[in-house]
């Protein structure tokens, strides 16, 4: 298989770090937003592999904590592992245009709570119900909701084959 | 170190990942507020002016994207606003209209009041849709006194003025002869001079009203303007009602007596009530 260049991917996944915090914050529901960075991570480490998909992942998370309020390292950490995992996926599994974005969006919101969830244990002092509350179940929902739109979009820029994907 | 480069060789991957995550962690970990905050302080100075830029360009093109449903809904509400300005352009006309009416009925109360003749109020409800006769039926009939002959006069000019007389009589209408009808005769003199003659109409294409057998001597003292009344001379009319003003005078040589053309005061285009007169008030 053709390997995609890692920097366009990763040019796009920082910009989206970017446009997240300043751009897209009048996209909410009941003041939950849509992790469009983690989405589209995690449909670049399933073209891109373990190896880019981590680093790429580290790098927009890097840059989510440095606009954001988050601790520096906090997003950087759970990208690199979302960037990994999706990454493992790369040529063992077939992406439909519907059922398997809608799977690894909420794999992927699942595991961003689980690892927020021991991060916050471990190193913040922040209160446990602010990670586990209601508003993972609505992003979930959104991300649920837009996975498809946004796997389809990438596939319209041939940033995401489902062919390909398909041949390994 | 041969050992080493082969390990971190083979497991490239995992080392990589590792470090990755070994360095978030220790970011995370050394939350001493000093290191940490510089360290963000330092990547944030560098990104702000970036963050900042795509905000301003977001702002932009959101700002661009609202005013076109800002548009849309201004587009809307000026068609909503452009059909109450219509609505109330009619209104207004209505308005003007019920008080142009309101004046007239105003004046037409006051002309009634003031009237000495016991008299009735009528409406005109239909006209001679012809050319040939000039009649037109009033909303008062036999139940309101109204009989044959009853002369029927209106407000004009501030004066009572004459329109003709009753011809027809049913129990809730009655038709009446205006006194621009070739077959209508009015005994007529000058209000001024006093000179008689006999009054006739014209038609209603003319609109006027001609006034014969007035004597030629009379001539050098009517004017143009002149008043004419009701002589009330064995007339079913009563004495000085107004008719109209001389437009025209002329004196063949071959005729014994001058010929006036009158115009009526009354605007018969235009007339709307009128007044029956029943008689004398008591």
């Amino acid at each position: 298989m053709r390997k995609k260049n890692p920097i366009i991917y990763g040019v796009i996944l920082i910009v989206c770090a970017l446009l997240q915090n300043s751009v897209f914050t009048s996209l909410h529901i009941a003041e939950i937003r849509p992790d469009f960075t983690l989405l589209l991570l995690v449909f670049f480490a399933h073209q891109l592999g373990t190896m880019e998909g981590k680093i790429i992942g580290f790098l927009a998370g890097l840059m989510m904590d440095i606009l954001g309020m988050a601790p520096l390292g906090f997003h950087s950490l759970i990208y690199t592992v979302i960037g990994h995992l999706f990454g493992l996926t790369r040529g063992k599994m077939y992406v439909d245009s519907l059922t398997m974005p809608v799977v690894f969006a909420i794999a992927a919101t699942l595991i961003v709570t689980f690892t927020s969830f021991i991060i916050v244990i471990v190193f913040l002092p922040l209160r446990l119900s602010s990670v586990l509350s209601i508003g993972v179940l609505i992003q979930i929902g959104m991300h649920a909701v837009l996975a498809p739109f946004i796997f389809a979009l990438l596939r319209v820029f041939k940033l995401c084959s489902e062919h390909e994907t398909q041949m390994l | 170190m041969e050992g080493l480069r082969r390990f971190l060789s083979r497991h490239r991957n995992g080392v990589v990942f590792v470090v990755l995550i070994t360095i978030s962690t220790i970011a995370i970990g050394t939350q001493s507020q000093s290191v940490n905050s510089a360290s963000k302080h330092i990547g944030y100075s560098i990104f702000a002016s970036v963050q900042s830029s795509a905000a301003e360009v977001g702002h932009f093109f959101g700002n661009f994207v609202n005013s076109i449903g800002e548009l849309r809904r201004i587009r809307q509400e000026y068609e909503v606003l452009q059909e109450k300005v219509n609505e109330y352009k009619t209104i207004e006309r209505d308005i003007l209209d019920l008080q142009s009416e309101n004046t007239q009925l105003r004046e037409l109360l006051d002309f009634s009041q003031k009237m000495p003749l016991s008299h009735v109020a009528a409406r005109i409800i239909a006209k001679e849709p012809g050319l040939l006769f000039d009649g037109f039926t009033v909303n008062r009939g036999r139940t309101h006194g109204i009989t044959e002959d009853t002369p029927v006069i209106a407000y004009a000019e501030g004066f009572s003025s004459l329109v003709g007389k009753v011809v027809e009589v049913t129990d809730a209408t009655a038709k009446v002869l205006p006194i621009i009808d070739r077959s209508c005769f009015v005994a007529a003199k000058m209000r001024e001079s006093r000179y008689e003659g006999l009054l006739h109409g014209l038609g209603a294409a003319d609109g006027l009203v001609e006034m014969t057998y007035v004597k030629k001597r009379a001539k050098n003292r009517i004017q143009f303007g002149d008043l004419v009344v009701t002589s009330g001379f064995r007339s079913i009319y009563p004495e000085d009602l107004y008719i109209g003003r001389v437009d025209a005078i002329r004196a063949p040589e071959w005729e014994s007596s001058l010929t006036l053309e009158i115009r009526p005061l009354v605007d018969f285009t235009r007339l709307e009530y009128v007044f029956i007169l029943l008689g004398e008030n008591e």
